[in-house]
């Protein structure tokens, strides 16, 4: 019964989709935060990063947790020391509002807010921060960098004209790594 | 150290230095991190494979492509790390780490696709040509991982596990199709090329094979939830090259007097010719996959016929010569339904129920008398059928507990329940009448396991994965499969693993049931093998590259062999009925032989300029012994390299240029089969086996869609580790042997077409 209730009522939250483990995450988006050329200066001697997570979606507060955490164990992201926060998106006009008050230097879009990816992306047109997603599937929906799995292995994607309108400048040896969609 | 593990440990850290300096103007710590592989296998989790607790090589689709793969065994022997293949002309062995298990149909690896397991549930065979049977354009990866994996797996898992990871839907949206035409060049009996012409007997020679691809793939939205489907279709099919085989004079036949008829195609009383029409392969094959939310639901359906061109011990050891129809072959339908749900933060649940349907076919005709029971005089066709049939359902639930110290507890409940029919006939070929042979059998049986596996990372250098499987499987009683790992990153870019694993193999229902009135009786209280192993290893990487270099000692056990029966059993398996009276001389399969192993394995791998220069090198070197305990000596095991390797290399012209691939395994030389137990005067041997594959692959510019890979392979060497024709032992120390031969030179040309691009 238990068992008949969890799967009636849980909500959907996966996808046959293969991710980067979010330890590895961590890794690359601290060694990818140094090629944007504006990030120490939007980071301020302390880089914030607001993991954004489906508020009742358990997979997206799961990883927001396992991001969180993970981060918190690099020793710098982008050269810079950080903090991690998790903020719960409530509307696109609530994270506008959190982002020009608390200034954070990324954004981390946590798996589970696929619909809301472009609105998100709208609500970040003009702010100077990095928008992250953990899944590549969100990229072209608006958020600035993401990640797929190719062949077994790690990629990069970026959205460039996302990039150029949150201020974030990324190194053309970076976008050589990376595959980059306009 | 042995000079030559010296050399070779020099070798990798000249090509340290010299990496290391190729690197000096690219991103650093970033490469690192993206030529990082991501493996699913090791702890059922997407992991990197740096901190995963396994040794293990990962094989691209790109890979697949770029040196001209096309069939797993070639995927093994010429990119992966630590298991290598060898091939008598029909369904390839495959050992690992210096242990090569001759005869056993690959049934000490376990072979996933997507998770699902492709060991046959009758004798648990696996296969790593064509007999892979799946598609090959769906391959995304390959995972090969060395070592005891019983913990999460079960049975079957004692060599290693590979796992096919097929490509998403969203990686192939849409339709695209594959032709790829091959031949195999003929030989003489010395192993020598045939010199190539237009002529009418020198093409009826040749081996032609072609395959015919098919895919289709797309997203969707149904009912609200995201979904996607893919399909691939594949036919495959080559007959030839010829062999010049023999000639082997056998004389008499014992029933007969006359000289032993092997045939239309051979002259009486000789084996051996031209074989033109028993060298064949088909494979048809389809493999679909639909996910829709949190359902997924995975068809495949296939079937492996082949023939061999020889007599040999393993699948023909009697037969007519050249005799086409004197085959086997497989038939799958594998049908699995899913489920995954994050049902809280903590839990992940996940349900699989699956069900197997497989059948094996083996027909063997032979003229001569004194291959049949009761001395028919114009001989007889013998008819094996196996039937398993499998259904089975396994759960896991997954606990994230604190994800500060990656804690997190898998636990798992797998059963399953099988069908096994075996059904053996003889059939007289004067009167068409099958001859007084009894073996049918029919058993049912079920498995049941539970597991469990726990994670955690103490410290950001740190990490632990403790896990145990108890298996209770009625065919061999009850099994634990523990493993504990530790994985330590004392310096960027480094990691370092300690490895303890215990695997095992239930008997399969061939080796339990499989008798025939006249050579072998039924198994009585047949035991699982075991293996226990401890490994250590460390590895760097730097920038693209990465270098590894890992140490290992495995113990088996109740290894089961197929052994002759003494006087008194003979006498009692008579007296019970179990065989005819008549007979002399009868095996039957029993626990006894022990191996031990211990070796290195040693990998280096990288890319330069842009990533436009890949490289890598692979080698396994070890020390294997098994110990019969009929109080002879320990012995080498046979067929199997105690070093073996590979290297390659590739290079991405800019396009329209192709990108060039050239690989080359290295196996050392090998005991034949028959090399301990044969009898022979000198020790049969196959010599160093040393193969080439040069490829050039890319798109055709004009077409857009249209994408080509041609190339070749050629092996240095003639002949491989398996005595053919009728002597398979030796009579007196005049007796002679025969190697069989190998397929020296292969040419391919394929196009794959995607409609849309």
């Amino acid at each position: 019964m238990l068992l008949v209730g969890a799967l009636t009522f849980a909500r959907r939250a996966t996808a046959d989709e293969p991710r980067v483990p979010p330890r590895l995450l961590a890794e690359l988006l601290a060694k990818v935060a140094a090629y944007d050329g504006h990030f120490v200066a939007r980071a301020a001697g302390r880089a914030l990063v607001l993991v954004l997570v489906a508020p009742g979606e358990p997979e997206s507060e799961r990883f927001g947790a396992q991001i969180r955490a993970e981060l918190g164990k690099q020793p710098r992201i982008g050269g810079v020391e950080h903090m991690e926060d998790i903020v719960r998106y409530s509307s696109p006009a609530e994270l506008t509002r959190t982002c020009r008050e608390r200034k954070p230097a990324i954004v981390f879009v946590a798996p589970g807010l696929a619909a809301e990816a472009t609105p998100i992306a709208v609500a970040l047109a003009g702010v100077d921060v990095l928008s992250v997603a953990a899944v590549a599937t969100d990229v072209p929906r608006g958020i600035v960098l993401g990640f797929e799995v190719v062949f077994g292995k790690p990629k990069l994607v970026i959205h460039l004209t996302r990039a150029r309108r949150q201020n974030v400048a990324f190194k053309p040896e970076l976008l050589r790594l990376a595959r980059v969609i306009e | 150290m042995t000079r030559r593990a010296e050399r070779t440990v020099a070798a990798l850290v000249l090509a340290l230095g010299w990496a290391r300096g190729a690197l000096a103007d690219e991103t650093h710590g970033l490469d690192e991190l993206l030529s990082e592989s991501i493996v699913s296998t090791p702890s059922r989790s997407s992991e990197t494979a740096t901190t995963a607790p396994a040794t293990s090589s990962i094989v691209t689709a790109e890979e697949l492509r770029n040196y001209g793969i096309r069939s797993l065994d070639e995927a093994i022997n010429f990119l992966a790390l630590g298991m290598v293949t060898s091939s008598p002309l029909h369904a390839v062995e495959i050992g690992a780490r210096g242990v090569m298990l001759s005869s056993d149909y690959g049934n000490h690896v376990l072979v996933l696709l997507d998770q699902h397991a492709l060991n046959e549930p009758w004798n648990g065979s696996a296969y790593f040509d064509r007999g892979l049977a799946v598609p090959f354009e769906l391959i995304d990866h390959i995972e090969v991982i060395l070592g005891p994996g019983s913990v999460l797996y079960g049975s079957q898992a004692m060599l290693g596990v590979i796992h096919i990871v097929t490509k998403r839907a969203g990686d192939r949206a849409g339709v695209s199709l594959v032709l790829e035409g091959d031949v195999g060049m003929p030989s003489r009996r010395s192993g020598d090329l045939i010199s190539p012409s237009l002529s009418s007997s020198y093409r009826t020679r040749l081996g032609p094979g072609y395959r015919l691809g098919a895919g289709f793939a797309r997203e969707f939205q149904l009912w609200g939830a995201a979904g996607d489907f893919i399909l691939g279709l594949e036919y495959y099919r080559h007959d030839g090259p010829s062999f010049e085989l023999g000639p082997q004079e056998y004389g008499d036949d014992a029933i007969t007097g006359a000289p032993k008829n092997f045939g239309p195609r051979a002259a009486p009383g000789v084996w051996g010719g031209v074989a033109n029409h028993s060298y064949s392969t088909e494979v048809p094959t389809a493999y679909g996959r639909v996910n829709l939310g949190d359902w997924f639901l995975a068809v495949r359906g296939a079937m492996y016929r082949r023939a061999t061109p020889y007599l040999d011990s393993n699948v023909n050891v009697a037969g007519d010569f050249d005799d086409g129809a004197n085959r086997e072959q497989d038939r799958w339908l594998n049908l699995e339904l899913g489920f995954r749900r994050t049902l809280t933060e903590i839990v992940d649940l996940s349900l699989r129920t699956y069900g197997d349907l497989y059948d094996y076919r083996w027909r063997n005709k032979s003229s001569a008398a004194e291959d049949c029971f009761g001395g028919v005089p114009l001989g007889c066709t013998q008819q094996l059928l196996g039937k398993g049939h499998t259904v089975g359902a396994d759960a896991q639930v997954r606990f994230t507990w604190f994800p500060e110290l990656r804690l997190e507890t898998l636990v798992g409940l797998d059963a399953k329940q099988r069908i096994i029919v075996s059904d053996y006939d003889v059939i007289d070929l004067e009167t068409s009448e099958p001859l007084p042979v009894e073996n049918d059998h029919r058993r049912m049986d079920a498995a049941v396991a539970v597991y469990a596996q726990q994670t955690f990372s103490p410290t950001a250098w740190l990490d632990f994965n403790i896990g145990a499987r108890f298996d209770y499987d009625e065919r061999s009683g009850s099994a634990l499969s523990p493993r504990s790992a530790a994985g330590i990153t004392p310096w960027d870019g480094g990691r370092l693993k300690l490895i303890y694993s215990e695997a095992f193999r239930a008997p399969s229902a061939y080796e339990l049931g499989y008798a025939d009135y006249t050579t072998q009786i039924p198994s009585v209280g047949l035991d699982a093998e075991t293996v226990r192993s401890i490994e250590a290893s460390i590895e760097h990487r730097f920038g693209h590259h990465r270098l590894m270099f890992g140490g290992f000692r495995s113990w088996w056990a109740d290894m089961v062999a197929y052994e002759r029966l003494d006087a008194d059993d003979l006498s009692r398996a008579q007296v019970d009925g179990l065989l005819d009276p008549s007979i002399t001389e009868a095996y039957v399969y029993t626990n006894v032989a022990r191996i031990e192993n211990y070796g290195y394995n040693a990998s280096f791998e990288g890319a330069s300029l842009q990533q436009r220069l890949r490289y890598a090198l692979n080698v396994t070197h070890a020390f294997s012994r098994v110990d019969p305990r009929d109080g002879s000596e320990p012995q080498r095991l046979t067929v199997g390299p105690a070093l073996f390797g590979n290297a390659r290399v590739s290079y991405e012209f800019r396009h329209p240029w192709p990108t060039l691939g050239l690989a080359v395994q290295y196996q050392r030389r090998r005991l034949a089969d028959r090399a301990l137990d044969g009898g022979f005067a000198t020790t049969p041997t196959a010599p160093p086996h040393v193969e080439l594959k040069l490829t050039l692959s890319g798109d055709v510019g004009w077409v857009p869609g249209l994408r080509y890979r041609l190339g070749g392979n050629y092996a240095f060497s003639r002949v491989s580790p398996y005595l053919i024709g009728p002597w398979q032992f030796a009579v007196d120390e005049t007796t002679p042997y025969e190697l069989a031969p190998l397929r020296r030179m292969q040419l391919f040309i394929g196009l794959e077409y995607r409609f849309g691009e």
